[in-house]
């Protein structure tokens, strides 16, 4: 196991590698003087070309990409934004804490409302329960986030004057957002457990269970859910690997300064350093997420832990 | 099973509409409901300020940025050595001025004045802030005219320095926010870390910032003059407009800036809040590149400005909450000439001007806009309007970077785009935008036009120092511009601003980079 946890891990390198010259070739490529950006409309031509040589914009692309990979690599220097001057670790650390909890949460939401209801709408499968929970988890999947959002702002902030309607410091703060962004979430795990499920308490071995008097809630639970869980458990680290850097118009809507809106902000501002370490942080998150699933894949069945070498 | 479906998906749908009030027609007495609670339910702290604005500072050093949303903070921490009064003169601030030559200026400064690390202000503070201006490309918009050679510190309160040119416009620009006074110590010792750990001489001292989240700022008890009347400020970004608003109807801001067209009357009707507003700085126009065929001839500029109605366009888009506007320049700015005309909607007229120029069945032209809604909205209507002369439009909308790399480089035939004055003085967008020594290397004349009757007004405005001249010189300037029309003028933005209703004492801006020194709470 710890074998193939460190044999993961050095496979992340080359991904990584692969990452950082696509992201880079493709903020090259990308039109926008980040110098002009910076200086702004007033400023000279000569204080442009003076402040690319100075960030080293003026270099050919390779060099660039050189000079990039050898900070990285040799200093683990990710490189400092043009705007502020600060690393970009620091910037990005700056905002990981309101991006974790807010994917956290909302994953978390997602786990202990979409799994049960999951499961119920399985065993109750075509009762008005069940029609109830696809018609929303439909409804969940295809809503917007920002008019979900501004939907709960206007009934929870506007309306009743029970929750706020912006920031992420209280946890009071962070019902609004994390539920906004949970609904998608709930849906697709909600739908996934439903399908899973249904495929598992099918199965002769169920039957076999319920024979040996077993009460429904012990088979539905340790035999079925156990059973189904592999696939909830892919999905919910996919969208918890997606929530890690995807949540920008959440994070907008609810004026959270997280990973996302600080990508998008550098991509608006040609901030390159900022979009490549988010980029890497995000694709280093999601490698983890992804890892950390495999993890549990073994946890969950023994012959799969047993392919583990 | 379908119809079960169907009844349950309307329920749900109705469910949500109802608790949220989709029906536009009772949204916004109840939204005043709401907001009433939050008014009657009383202010628990009058020591602070909540503010809202709609981006973060980019930066607390002057010398690093000049957007508006940074100013706003660094305004309120810094102070300059002149400002301007009520009637727009040039007035002393941190210091007595004089001029000993044409090109020579005196700064007598105040004693006492307490920067907030206790450092009294000297004459080598002022020094050290104009030769960082002069080094800073930001600033070159300030301090370009200045000789850095002759800044001279003649004592410890005086300090001397001469321009290279006579500059009419000079002493106005030193009124400016990034023209505030920084303390020479602090910036040595906090070196890169100055533009996170600001020190000024200004009513607010400046707190802490978690970028993103919130600005805090503090009311300096060694203010040399009156006191600020809240104790902290809290300035909190908010990009998202519809949040901007809730915000100040839910009580949890007691001003926020840029309050989107779309809310405008909704504060406006809500009797528990206060909406204040003026004509900013800024203008939106139909810019034309005059060095590409077909804009070179001033004929087919002038056709299409005969076939758009501008006044429509700007009450279409803008719902009456713009003025249409005649010149580059404000009405808010010196020297503003209200007697300028906008060339008429007159489609047989523009149809006359093409024949003229030998395009009688129209031609074929590009709009490049950037991603703003109402700029596209411009694109989209001229495109209708001039279809009826016959002009073809194609619209190419580009991100905001990539658009300003294409206009910049003169490889538009036209363009929309807006321009904010930075300083309340006209020379500033007039010189920079038309003169023909601005043209290409990355310098502001994008449309190109290089027109000496121009230049030589622009140069006379500049230079002049007896206001008639400098008036008369803009005035003809203007009504010039009307004629060639290298900008088909739109509007004249306005900048609103809600207030919570026991807000008392806020004075507006037209850059909309707000003080809160004055503000206080009834």
């Amino acid at each position: 196991m710890f074998k193939y946890i460190i044999k993961r891990l050095l496979m992340l390198i080359p991904i990584l590698l692969v990452v950082t010259f696509v992201i880079f070739t493709l903020l090259y490529i990308t039109p926008g003087d980040p110098a002009k950006m910076i200086l702004g409309q007033t400023a000279t031509e000569e204080a442009v070309a003076e402040l690319r040589a100075e960030l080293g914009l003026d270099q050919p692309f390779l060099i660039q990409y050189l000079n990039y990979m050898k900070d990285l690599i040799f200093h683990f220097d990710i490189g400092t934004s043009y705007t502020t001057g600060q690393p970009v670790i620091d910037e990005i650390m700056n905002c990981l804490p309101a991006t974790l909890k807010l994917a956290l949460s909302s994953i978390l939401i997602a786990v202990v409302v979409g799994v049960p209801i999951g499961v119920i709408s399985a065993v109750k499968q075509y009762s008005i329960f069940d029609n109830i929970v696809m018609v929303l988890g439909l409804a969940g999947i295809s809503m917007p986030v920002f008019w979900l959002g501004l939907l709960l702002i206007i009934l929870f902030s506007v309306r009743l004057g029970i929750l706020p309607a912006s920031g992420y410091s209280t946890w009071q703060q962070m019902i609004l957002p994390a539920v906004t962004l949970s609904a998608q979430s709930i849906a697709v795990v909600a739908r996934m457990t439903r399908s899973s499920m249904l495929e598992e308490i099918r199965k002769d071995y169920i039957r076999t269970v319920r024979m040996k008097g077993q009460t429904e809630m012990r088979i539905t639970i340790f035999h079925g859910l156990r059973n189904a869980l592999i696939p909830i458990v892919t999905v919910i680290g996919t969208q918890f690997g997606s929530l890690l850097g995807g949540a920008v118009m959440c994070e907008t809507i609810f004026s959270i300064p997280g990973i996302g809106r600080l990508m998008v902000d550098s991509i608006k501002t040609r901030n390159f350093p900022i979009v490549q370490g988010g980029v890497l942080f995000i694709a280093i998150g999601f490698a983890l997420v992804n890892l950390l699933v495999d993890i549990i894949y073994a946890f969950l069945d023994p012959k799969i832990k047993a392919q583990y070498k | 099973m379908t119809k079960r479906f169907a009844a349950l998906f309307l329920a749900a749908a109705m469910a949500v509409c109802t608790l949220t009030g989709c029906g536009g027609g009772g949204n916004d007495s109840e939204t005043s409901g709401a907001s009433e609670t939050a008014a009657v339910s009383g202010r628990e702290d009058k020591d602070t300020l909540n503010v809202v604005m709609a981006s973060d500072a980019a930066s607390m050093d002057a010398a690093d940025t000049i957007d508006v949303y940074s100013q706003m903070v660094y305004g309120n921490i810094l102070e300059t050595l002149v400002k301007l009064d009520e009637n727009g003169e040039v007035v002393p601030n941190l210091a007595e001025y004089e001029m000993l030559d044409d090109v020579t200026y005196q700064f007598k400064i105040k004693e006492g004045v307490k920067f907030h690390n206790g450092e009294e202000l000297k004459a080598s503070d002022v020094a050290f802030t104009i030769q960082r201006g002069c080094e800073s490309p930001v600033l070159n918009y300030l301090y370009s005219e200045v000789d850095p050679a002759t800044i001279e510190v003649v004592d410890d309160y005086t300090v001397k320095f001469s321009l290279k040119n006579p500059s009419a416009p000079f002493l106005v620009n030193m009124t400016c926010n990034p023209a505030g006074i920084v303390s020479e110590k602090a910036v040595t010792e906090a070196g890169d870390s100055y533009n996170m750990n600001p020190v000024g001489t200004g009513p607010y001292k400046f707190v802490s910032w978690q970028q993103g989240t919130e600005i805090r700022l503090e009311a300096f008890e060694d203010y040399h003059g009156e006191p600020a009347k809240i104790k902290n400020v809290v300035i909190r970004p908010i990009p998202e407009g519809a949040n901007r608003t809730i915000e100040l109807e839910s009580g949890g801001a007691d001003i926020v800036c840029d309050i989107p067209t779309t809310d405008i009357s909704r504060v406006e009707a809500d009797a528990n809040l206060q909406l204040e507003s003026i004509v900013s700085y800024a203008t939106t126009f139909l810019g034309f590149n005059c060095e590409a065929e077909p804009f070179d001839d001033v004929r087919v500029r002038q056709a299409v400005c005969y076939a758009l109605d501008y006044a429509g366009i700007t009450q279409s888009i803008m719902q009456g909450y713009a003025e249409p506007a005649t010149t580059p320049v404000s009405s808010e700015l010196l020297f503003h000439d209200e007697t300028v005309e906008h060339i008429p909607y007159d489609p047989e007229k523009a149809k006359e001007l093409l024949a003229e120029a030998g395009y009688p069945d129209g031609f074929e032209m590009t709009i490049t806009c950037d991603e703003r809604k109402e700029r596209n909205d411009i694109a989209v209507i001229a495109q209708s309007q001039l279809a009826e002369v016959g002009i073809t439009v194609n619209i190419e909308p580009l991100e905001w970077a990539a658009f300003l790399d294409k206009v910049y480089a003169g490889e538009t035939q036209s363009y929309v785009l807006g321009w904010s004055s930075a300083v309340p003085d006209p020379d500033m967008v007039c010189y920079s935008c038309f003169h023909s020594s601005m043209i290409g290397n990355g310098n502001n004349n994008v449309s190109r036009i290089n027109d000496p009757k121009i230049d030589e007004l622009l140069d006379k405005g500049r230079t002049s120092f007896d206001t008639a001249t400098r008036e008369e010189a803009y005035s003809e300037f203007y009504h010039y511009l009307a004629e060639v029309v290298p900008w088909d003028m739109m509007w004249v933005d306005s900048k609103y601003v809600g207030l919570a209703g026991d807000v008392e004492g806020f004075v507006m801006d037209p850059m909309g980079s707000y003080r809160f020194a004055t503000v206080s709470f009834q």
